[in-house]
């Protein structure tokens, strides 16, 4: 998604480019320049940090000559200061204008004696903190560029400027401004910096409250950017006040509420972006009045309802229609001839089907195409294969389109196909040699792999073939696609041996050949795959044991041979060199033996799925060392692959059912060691891997109790310990565990009351504790002895209950002290006898203590 | 010809739309989650491009890869709920409980006939109990305490045949509980083990002031119609013994107190609060003691 963007910015730069009128001239001749301005500026240079000396050429008399200074060329004053960082972030020679200490001496001599700056452009730097105030009072700026520092405002930004009535550009983008941008009821009172401003550009910062209802007091406004902060609430009706606007981006804020029908009075608006939103409602019809329009992106809302012709009656000058994501459904009349030539075309997840739309048809210019979770159940028409030669993306996937793939013409550009997830059928089709992402995974395209694929498509980057009915061999000739990186031939029906030639493959980060036929032993030379990142070969029918040559794969953080007849011990080399794996399946295999401690060395593995084998001995209580099972919480790890058009998958039976993981598999954390010969305890460590989602130990012959502390695997959601030979109580900790949804304790040794808890009674059904005739309470129908009330739920359940019984318990006790008190009081009041016995002994007591 | 061809192509036309909705459920609970603010990131997993929700954490699907359960209890969500719940025709268990989810009951979770239970306590709901939740035959429990529920317990809410357990405590209800169908039926352990954790619920009407507490209120539910008493003042309800608070005592409060006495209230309420609904009455606090 990357191309809109950049279309987007570049639009955007024409624009704001546009709009800068310049009045100064840098080439002065006969000019000197001012002595006390000089000083000024030679001040200010011993003020900054400027390790990369690029004030090299701040020497000399003639200031208006030093770089990034600006004199008028007849008053010879400086009136312009650009100290703009050339380059960019992360380049080598990006280095900083260090903090400038506010108030420091230098910054008023500026303030002084460069009366007549127009233009002050700081932008790319390191500067921190708040803007100096030198910089709040040159009421004369008209361009004022502090974007893409670290400034920040103890008050809202725009008022803390208000004193620049002149200012025409005003960039504050990617800072670190908070808070309100200005009060909420603020006014502007003439003169003020609401006068003359033509561009406010906020974006990237972290601004929030409500769209400011001032803004359209800015009657000069065209370019207002301020995307990317935390705007909430309604777009304002009145932004149709600003008729001057030309570009209005609001993209990735938290607006939400409707578009108003009044934007579509902005007669001269060329860029609509309110992308990545909570944007609703359906479009207004008065967005088709906008003639100017060149970017309308409303991409990744909540739109819905209809978009029809009205919606573009006057967009002749439309290049970037952007509104995937949103629940959107483009219904046009059949034979309709749209006024623009998009050169962008996003519609993922608008509805345009059933039928393939034909407006299409006339879109010669378009480079970019996403039709995709579009609703379309057709086939491919054939003028369609006629693409635009500068087309470097189509994406119609997840659709129900059927027939055979269209042949398409080859463009002058790399092109990226995604047609996978819809009803293509045929044999293997033809596609142009510049294809670098083909994705045709979950068709019905049948046959063999062509043996010449490295002639056909030579310039492959990810080739997806998944779930066709492809079979026959790999051919060798793919070893011959130098640059391909992912390989995606699951769910096939393939065959044969793995050719020896794979570890061509150099560039290899994903090879995925899980569910199919295959079969053999895996050859070493995958071993020489040295970036490879995952490898899957499950599903299949491999013999034999794993290399040891795969110990090179040193980048592999994914190795799933689940599913084949593997057998051996397994092999503790995995322990000592795969260390950057997080996923190890091993599932369905004749592995047997112990687990060496050694796998305790992957401290990154999340997944763990060892079930289905023979293996024995006790769990290692070193399985605590596994940290990437501690939290689930994978902060920026969202998904594995740095691929946009790649996302790592397996299967994992978590709640019972099995089922495949993508896109989300970096988020899943999971312990199944279920049905091998496990013996010995469950041991208490194993609780503090508490991301675990699910833990799967059952089918073992595991004894002892359940560990007292599983109430801390506070994420888990399936608890599988059934045909174990687990005894004792079910832990009280164990309703704690609020995401529980599915448990299983049943055919052990259990006893005692089943533990009361919000989620556990949610549990209904009876057969998760069958098997363990000494458990009683509810759900079951069998009752706890009196002695034995089931357990309450103390821990999980509010203080309320236990408030409740304290108060029970003073006023029993309260009760029971006065029945005492008077039981033996009342005894001595009314029985003569004992009476005279007391108080005969009360005196013997003291006549005894006198005598002392 | 032609205009069986375009029969046909009808005909088509209309098998082919309904197999393009798939994935209505994981649409409905994504629009929840936009719905949702979620600080400790539990709807992390919630992308909506996948095929199904199935393999969401907190998610629970049956084989046919129907969503039967959502697991969100003490998630720290807050936000609101929404008629797309409603799409969830499988859902066997709705587990919302202690958090901070606003707004009201939507009426749309009556579509939900397959729920077994419902549990929203703990929130900060508002608004009326939909009389739409009458439509879960098969729900059995109703756990809707703790919230700032207002209006009356709709009667139809009777036909729910299969309810096990109610509980409406600590809300702003006012009115007369329903007295037939499973209300009838209630029996004193049915509520023994949330009775000790809760304080009354207060059934208030006009003119009618009544404290229920579960175990009072089970005689309520047989009885609470046949309370058309005027009350201007508050009053104790002790073990089998109910006393009125101020010497002031309304004459008809009498009647009150001897029809409770007679039914064996036990009812072990400590503190309670009262939210009126009348102007007249204005009583803060009612304290019960044994």
């Amino acid at each position: 998604m990357a191309i809109p963007k950049s279309a987007v910015a570049v639009l955007i730069l024409l624009l704001f480019v546009e709009t800068v009128e310049l009045s100064w001239c840098s080439a002065v001749i006969n000019l000197q320049c001012r002595g006390n301005e000089r000083q000024a500026l030679l001040e200010l240079k011993q003020g900054l940090v400027d390790t990369s000396n690029r004030l090299s050429s701040w020497v000399g008399q003639d200031c208006c000559k030093w770089e990034g200074v600006g004199c008028n060329n007849r008053t010879g004053h400086i009136v312009k200061l650009d100290l703009r960082n050339p380059f960019p972030v992360g380049f080598q020679r990006y280095e900083d204008y260090g903090n400038v200490p506010h108030d420091k001496a230098c910054l008023r001599i500026i303030e002084e004696n460069l009366t007549s700056l127009v233009i002050l452009d700081l932008s790319s730097n390191h500067f921190q903190g708040t803007i100096p105030n030198a910089i709040l009072n040159m009421t004369s700026l008209k361009v004022l560029n502090l974007s893409n520092n670290q400034f920040t405002s103890d008050i809202p930004i725009l008022h803390e400027l208000r004193n620049l009535y002149k200012l025409q550009i005003l960039d504050l983008s990617s800072n670190q401004f908070g808070g309100e941008a200005i009060k909420p009821s603020g006014n502007f009172s003439s003169p003020s910096i609401a006068d003359k401003l033509e561009t406010l550009h906020l974006f990237k910062n972290q601004l929030n409250g409500y769209l400011p209802g001032w803004l359209y007091q800015l009657k000069n406004l065209k370019n207002l950017d301020l995307s990317a902060n935390s705007f909430q609430g309604p777009i304002p009706e009145s932004f149709g006040n600003l008729s001057k606007l030309k570009v209005l981006s609001l993209g990735f804020n938290k607006l939400s509420g409707p578009i108003p029908a009044t934007l579509g009075r902005l007669p001269i608006l060329s860029v609509l972006d309110l992308s990545s939103n909570q944007l609703t409602g359906s479009l207004p019809e008065t967005l088709g009045e906008l003639s100017e329009l060149r970017v309308l992106d409303l991409y990744n809302n909540s739109f819905s309802g209809h978009v029809s012709e009205v919606h573009f009656a006057k967009l002749s000058k439309l290049q970037v229609l952007r509104l995937s994501r949103n629940s959107l459904s483009l219904k046009t009349k059949p034979g309709w001839l749209p006024p623009f030539q998009l050169e962008h075309i996003g519609l993922g997840f608008c509805q345009l089907g059933p039928l393939f739309p034909d407006w299409l048809q006339t879109q010669t210019r378009y480079t970019f195409l996403d039709m995709s979770r579009a609703g379309i159940s057709d086939s491919i028409p054939f003028w369609f294969e006629n693409l635009p030669s500068q087309l470097n993306f189509i994406d119609i996937s997840n659709n129900q389109i059927y027939g055979t793939m269209p042949n398409l013409v080859k463009s002058r550009t790399p092109v990226r196909l995604f047609f996978n997830s819809n009803k293509f059928e045929g044999s293997f089709p033809f596609f142009p040699s510049n294809v670098e992402v083909l994705d045709i995974c979950n068709n019905m395209i049948s046959g063999q792999i062509p043996e010449n694929i490295s002639d056909m498509l030579p310039a492959l980057i990810f080739l997806g073939l998944s779930n066709n009915t492809l079979h026959g061999s790999i051919p060798s000739s793919l070893c011959k696609i130098r640059k391909l990186q992912y390989l995606d031939l699951s769910k096939d029906n393939l065959s044969g041996h793995l050719p020896q030639c794979m570890s061509e493959l150099q560039m290899a980060e994903v090879i995925d050949l899980s569910s199919n036929n295959l079969s053999g032993t895996i050859p070493s030379s995958i071993g020489e795959l040295s970036i490879l990142r995952s490898l899957r070969l499950s599903n299949n029918s491999f013999h034999g044991e794993l290399p040891p040559a795969l110990r090179h794969c040193r980048s592999l953080s994914i190795l799933d041979v689940g599913e084949n007849t593997l057998s051996g011990a397994i092999p503790t080399w995995i322990g000592e060199s795969l260390s950057s794996l997080k996923i190890l399946r091993l599932r369905s295999n004749m592995y047997d033996g112990s687990i060496s401690p050694k796998l305790c060395r992957l401290t990154n593995l999340q997944i763990l799925d060892v079930a289905r084998n023979n293996l024995s001995g006790t769990i290692p209580p070193c399985f605590a060392n596994f940290k990437g099972m501690v939290s689930n919480q994978k902060e920026g790890r969202y998904g594995f692959s740095n691929a946009t058009f790649y996302a790592d998958k397996l299967t994992q039976v978590i709640k019972g059912i099995e089922r495949e993981y993508v896109k989300i598999l970096s988020l899943v954390v999971n312990l199944d060691l279920s049905h091998n010969n496990f013996v010995g305890q469950i041991p208490e460590q194993l609780t503090s891997l508490s991301g675990l989602i699910g833990l799967n130990l059952s089918e073992n012959h595991l004894s002892g109790n359940i560990p007292k502390k599983i109430g801390q695997m506070r994420s888990l959601e399936s608890l599988d310990l059934s045909i174990n030979h687990l005894s004792g109580t079910i832990p009280q900790s164990i309703s704690l565990l609020s995401s529980l949804s599915r448990l299983n304790l049943s055919f052990n040794h259990l006893s005692g009351p089943i533990p009361l808890g919000s989620q556990l009674r949610t549990f209904q059904d009876v057969t998760i504790y069958k098997g363990n005739h000494e458990l009683c309470g509810p759900p079951l129908v069998q009752n706890c002895p009196e002695d034995e009330p089931p357990q309450t739920q103390k821990h999980a359940d509010n203080e309320e209950d236990d408030n409740f019984k304290m108060r029970w318990f003073y006023i029993g006790m309260a009760s029971g002290f006065v029945v005492g008190i008077w039981g033996v009081c009342s005894v001595l009041f009314f029985k003569k006898s004992w009476r005279y016995a007391y108080f005969r002994f009360i005196e013997d007591l003291i006549a005894e203590l006198m005598r002392k | 010809m032609a205009l069986q061809l375009l029969v046909s192509s009808l005909a088509l036309l209309v098998c082919i739309c309904p197999t393009i909705s798939t994935n209505s459920e994981g649409n409905a609970l994504h629009t929840l989650r936009t719905r949702l603010s979620d600080p400790n990131n539990v709807l992390q997993s919630w992308d909506p491009t996948l095929v199904n929700p199935c393999t969401w954490f907190h998610v629970t699907c049956d084989s046919s890869n129907h969503v039967i359960r959502l697991d969100l209890g003490n998630a720290n969500i807050s936000g609101s709920l929404g008629p797309e719940l409603g799409e969830l025709k499988h859902l066997q268990y709705l587990e919302l409980y202690r958090n901070n989810i606003k707004g009201k009951i939507p009426k749309e979770l009556g579509k939900l006939k397959n729920l077994i239970s419902m549990d929203l306590y703990e929130n900060a709901l508002q608004g009326t109990i939909p009389k739409s939740l009458a439509k879960l035959k098969s729900l059995k429990f109703l756990r809707l305490n703790n919230n700032k529920l207002t209006g009356s317990i709709p009667r139809e809410l009777a036909k729910l045949s299969n309810l096990k357990v109610f509980d409406v405590s600590n809300n702003d209800l006012c009115g007369t509980i329903p007295i037939d169908g499973p209300f009838g039926s209630f029996t004193r352990e049915r509520y023994s083990s949330s009775a000790s954790a809760n304080c009354c619920l207060f059934a208030l009407t006009c003119n009618i002031l009544v404290c229920i507490y579960q175990f009072a209120l089970l005689i309520l539910l047989q009885y609470g119609s046949q309370f058309k008493i005027q009350l201007s003042n508050g009053f104790f309800v002790c073990n089998s013994v109910m006393k009125t608070m101020a010497d002031s005592m309304a004459p008809s409060s009498k009647d009150l107190y001897r029809m409770i006495l007679d039914v064996e209230a036990d009812c072990i309420c400590i503190s309670c609060r009262i939210i009126t609904c009348c102007g007249e009455l204005h009583i803060q606090e009612v304290y019960v003691r044994p």
